[in-house]
């Protein structure tokens, strides 16, 4: 009796695939580390950290630090919020723009949500504190000499980047993306009946926006604001670039100054982390909350055609606010670099006869730092992104979609997502630089923090990969007599190529581009591009700075263009 | 005695949901014979592509046991399942299914790639395949430069190239236009007496079931209703939901009044004599009437008819025929006729039909 039962249930698993075969032990193993590799450091951390930790409470209530953590902790307010309604204003405005105007933007639509991805951040603030230095900016000069004709004379600004609204517009740049992303896609989902119900009901096209498609779309806005939280209070090389000059800390860069000091103070730094990593879950926790499908009804299916607003001559300004998006983010910053990169020295008069490739030539082959820090960073942004598209896409693939072993696995992989950066590297520092496991310094660390840090990214877009092939295609191959494994190999890895190479390019530049994980672990055993750009940007050697910032640009920008072209290929042979 | 090619014993099927379990089939048993044409029909969610999945290993069964060529495929006594590259099988898809990546002759070839014939032989068995189709000159193409109609015969290609001579369909037809769907009916038709496969085919469009089926399985949430032949189906429905969901039926309610050699059921609109009954009825039970609208009729009375009247509501005309709405004391009554009628709107009519066209099923009350 009891034995039928036994093998009915070893039945069952063999379906939704529980069972474990000797390709999906390897997978479960491989997760299983990535997990470990998550909760391990911060919970050693904590451990080996308890005393200071507890010490670290008095430090910041009536201590040396209960005068600073609260200037800190404003500040951190300030930047998030503005840069958070900065994005939210223009992130919409474009999205709205380009879903429902006939001002629609279509391939610099396609461009916005990817410029975070064409221009690493940290390339577009070092970019945007050239042009705006307020001594030496680059744009900030010609002002000067331009307002000069009108007598006004001043050595300095008119501009400064190194102040609040420096920091809070430039941080509100690198969020938009976020927004754009999330209103677009809620937008494309409002059934259009809504609003030419709305129109026939003798509602014009403004009253139609506010009084039914904003409301149906509420939720995505809050999902958009906490994304902007989210992502702002865990950016670090924005305020690492101009928080310096500004003498404005924010808490990332608070708690990398912690860990630099000497003595280092680990236990405020590693408190103020997980203060950081509460506030980020409590933030997601409310996002899932707002998200619950049964709490948008309105919106339904996805793939409507809309009937365009007509902008008339508003049209154009739409088209402005799309290209000045597109110069803030891209072209601007990197004009800046280009022009700092040629010269000897950074000075706002450019003087054309003196512009020289030295520099390039210095970063590329002659200094010892670079060079490796190119070669690690390249070389570590492969593997990363190799070993994370191979097991977020065998998980995907293999996996049954509605199965039990998916969810399990998709909840694994996105677990690492809702890890702060600054948090990871606090935590992998605290616990690695110890026995038993003794790696800082090495790019074991590097490559295991950036594997953490990129496998949610790694895992979605192996799901939306996986999620275009459709489960009939498998299916169909199974009952023509090919096994699971054959499977996989003859049709669903081939139909999911361009997916997985998309995201193994996004993969590659977030890696290649990283900056926070990169300042915590990486040093001059280990140089990083992230980190070597932050040293040289400290230590003043500013066109090797531009140079470098520029490299990983042009590498960046190379992939996102290969990348968009696979995507753009995939679609065409998907919808034939 | 041949056995039968597929043997489906007592299946059952349960899906646990987040709201609680739902049984998708519930002790369900079905043989299908060698060359026969067996449609599953009933409304979405009945559980028919359930069973077809189940029988093609793409789902396992909680219990009973399924046998394909007199081989054990499923069991959950035994504890047996063979997934479905192990069974002897092809199937059509809903979404056709074609790969995309693979030319129309590369779709064709997989299956006989994979049970490792060579490639030249595979190639050859391949394209004859798509000339029974009449694809035999698109072999070059790719799947997304066909119309539905050719990827639906392609797919067709792709079931029948293995020669295994079982094929289950998932509702192969109701992504194309009505005249594409027509004609594949009747290709499909003359595929099968071509080369005698056995079918189990799922459709929920009763026109699709009684035009191709050798025999119908009406299904009704996880069980089978009613198998029969088309006709069976269609003229001695066993029950009311059997009754009502193939073609269109008036119902009423009544009471039997005496058991004899006809039914004699005290209605609303009188007493009507009634042919077709299970033998298990008894006087004073209360059961409904059912009749189709084609089987009543305003002029043609014949000697032993039922007859009651009405007020005609209004005429719907339909192309072919017409469908008059009829006011009774039973309530409102469709008739079909294929001629026009002498009566207008608003104008009394008497109906007329022969008892062995009504059928009684008990009633619960």
């Amino acid at each position: 009796m009891s034995a039928a039962a036994g093998a009915s249930t070893a039945n069952r698993s063999r379906v939704s695939r529980l069972k474990l075969t000797p390709f999906s032990t390897v997978l479960w193993l491989l997760l299983l580390a990535i997990v470990v590799l998550v909760v391990y450091p911060l919970g050693i951390a904590i451990v080996y950290e308890f005393e200071n930790i507890v010490k670290s409470f008095g430090e910041i209530t009536n201590g040396p630090l209960s005068r600073t953590v609260p200037t800190v902790l404003w500040n951190t307010a300030i930047v998030v919020f503005g840069a958070t309604f900065f994005a939210l204003l223009v992130g919409s405005i474009l999205a709205w723009v380009n879903e429902r105007s006939d001002a629609s933007l279509g391939f610099i639509g396609q461009l916005l949500p990817l410029c975070a991805l064409i221009v690493p951040p940290i390339a577009g603030v070092i970019g945007w504190a050239v042009l705006l230095d307020p001594r030496a900016g680059l744009l900030n000069f010609p002002l000067r000499q331009f307002l000069e004709l009108f007598g006004i004379t001043s050595r300095v600004g008119p501009f400064n980047i190194y102040t609040m609204t420096g920091l809070v517009l430039i941080t509100g740049l690198y969020t938009v993306p976020y927004v754009f992303l999330v209103v677009s896609a809620a937008l494309q989902r409002v059934d259009p009946a809504m609003e030419e119900a709305s129109r026939t009901s003798r509602a014009g096209p403004l009253k139609t926006m506010m009084r039914v498609t904003l409301p149906a779309i509420k939720p995505a806005f809050a999902a958009a604001i906490l994304l902007g939280f989210i992502s702002g209070v865990s950016l670090f090389s924005v305020p690492a670039v101009l928080g310096g000059g500004a003498r404005i800390d924010v808490i990332s860069v608070f708690i990398f100054r912690l860990l630099q000091a000497y003595p280092a103070q680990t236990g405020p730094a590693i408190t103020l982390s997980i203060g950081l990593l509460v506030m980020v879950q409590i933030m997601l926790l409310l996002q899932n909350l707002i998200a619950q499908p049964g709490r948008n009804a309105a919106i339904s299916g996805k793939g409507f055609r809309h009937t365009p607003v007509r902008l008339g001559k508003l049209r154009w300004l739409a088209y402005a606010l799309a290209v000045l998006y597109l110069f803030a983010t891209s072209v601007l910053p990197i004009l800046g670099l280009l022009l700092v990169s040629l010269q000897p020295f950074w000075t706002p008069a450019v003087n054309f006869a003196t512009l020289t490739l030295a520099n390039f030539n210095f970063v590329l082959f002659e200094n010892r730092q670079t060079v490796s820090a190119l070669i690690n960073s390249l070389t570590l942004g492969f593997i990363v992104a190799s070993f994370n598209m191979l097991v977020t896409g065998a998980i995907a693939l293999h996996f049954n979609r509605n199965g039990v072993a998916r969810r399990i696995a998709d909840i694994f992989t996105a677990l690492p997502a809702t890890i702060p950066h600054t948090v990871i590297g606090v935590a992998f520092i605290l616990a690695f630089s110890r026995e038993p496991i003794r790696i800082y310094g090495t790019t074991t660390i590097l490559l295991l923090a950036y594997i953490v840090m990129t496998i949610s990214y790694a895992a979605r877009a192996s799901a939306s990969a996986a999620a275009s092939i459709g489960t009939e295609l498998a299916e169909a191959s199974r009952v023509s007599k090919a096994s699971d494994l054959r499977t996989l190999w003859k049709i669903s890895l081939p139909l999911a190529m361009p997916g997985l190479v998309a995201g193994w390019i996004m993969v590659f530049v977030h890696t290649v581009g990283e900056v926070t994980a990169s300042a915590f672990l990486s040093g001059t055993h280990n140089p990083v591009i992230g980190r070597v750009l932050l040293d040289l940007w400290n230590f003043g050697n500013f066109p090797q700075v531009a140079a470098l910032a520029l490299i990983i640009t042009a590498i960046s920008t190379t992939l996102v263009g290969i990348m968009l072209f696979i995507t753009r290929r995939g679609q065409r042979t998907a919808t034939s | 005695m041949t056995s039968p090619r597929v043997s489906v014993r007592n299946l059952t099927k349960i899906y646990k949901t987040k709201r609680g379990s739902h049984v998708a089939l519930d002790n369900v048993s079905l043989d299908i014979d060698a060359g026969e044409f067996v449609v599953l029909l009933g409304p979405s969610g009945c559980g028919k592509t359930t069973l077809l999945r189940c029988i093609a290993g793409l789902e396992e069964p909680d219990a009973g046991e399924i046998i394909i060529d007199g081989k054990l495929v499923f069991s959950s006594e035994k504890g047996v399942y063979v997934p479905p590259e192990r069974r002897d099988l092809s199937m059509v898809f809903q979404s056709y299914a074609l790969w995309p990546h693979l030319s129309v002759l590369d779709n064709v070839v997989y299956p006989l790639r994979n049970t490792g014939k060579s490639s030249a032989d595979a190639s050859v068995l391949a394209k004859e395949a798509l000339a029974k189709v009449g694809l035999g000159d698109y072999s070059a193409r790719f799947p997304g430069q066909l119309s539905g109609g050719q990827q639906q015969r392609v797919a067709l290609a792709r079931a029948i190239v293995s020669g295994d001579g079982l094929i289950l369909f998932d509702e192969p037809l109701s992504n194309l236009d009505a005249k594409v769907r027509e004609r594949l009916r009747l290709e499909l038709l003359s595929l099968q007496s071509q080369i005698n496969f056995s079918a189990v085919y799922v459709t929920h469009d009763q026109i699709e079931a009684l035009a191709l089926a050798d025999r119908i399985a009406v299904m009704d949430v996880g069980r089978i209703a009613q198998v029969g032949s088309p006709e069976q189906i269609y003229d001695y429905p066993n029950s009311r939901y059997v009754a009502d969901f193939i073609g269109s039926a008036n119902e009423f309610a009544g009471t039997v009044k005496s058991v004899g050699d006809v039914l004699t059921v005290e209605t609303a609109i009188g007493e009507l004599e009634v042919g077709n009954f299970h033998s298990d009825l008894v006087a004073g039970q209360p059961v409904w009437l059912v009749v189709r609208p084609e089987h009543c009729s305003f002029d043609g009375v014949g000697e032993g008819y039922n007859r009651f009247s009405g007020t005609l509501v209004r005429t719907l005309y339909l192309g072919a025929s017409r469908q008059h709405f009829v006011e009774t004391a039973a309530g409102e009554l469709v008739v079909t006729t294929q001629t026009p009628i002498a009566v207008g709107e608003k104008e009394p009519v008497t109906i007329g039909c022969a008892p062995q066209r009504i059928h009684a099923f008990p009633r619960e009350v």
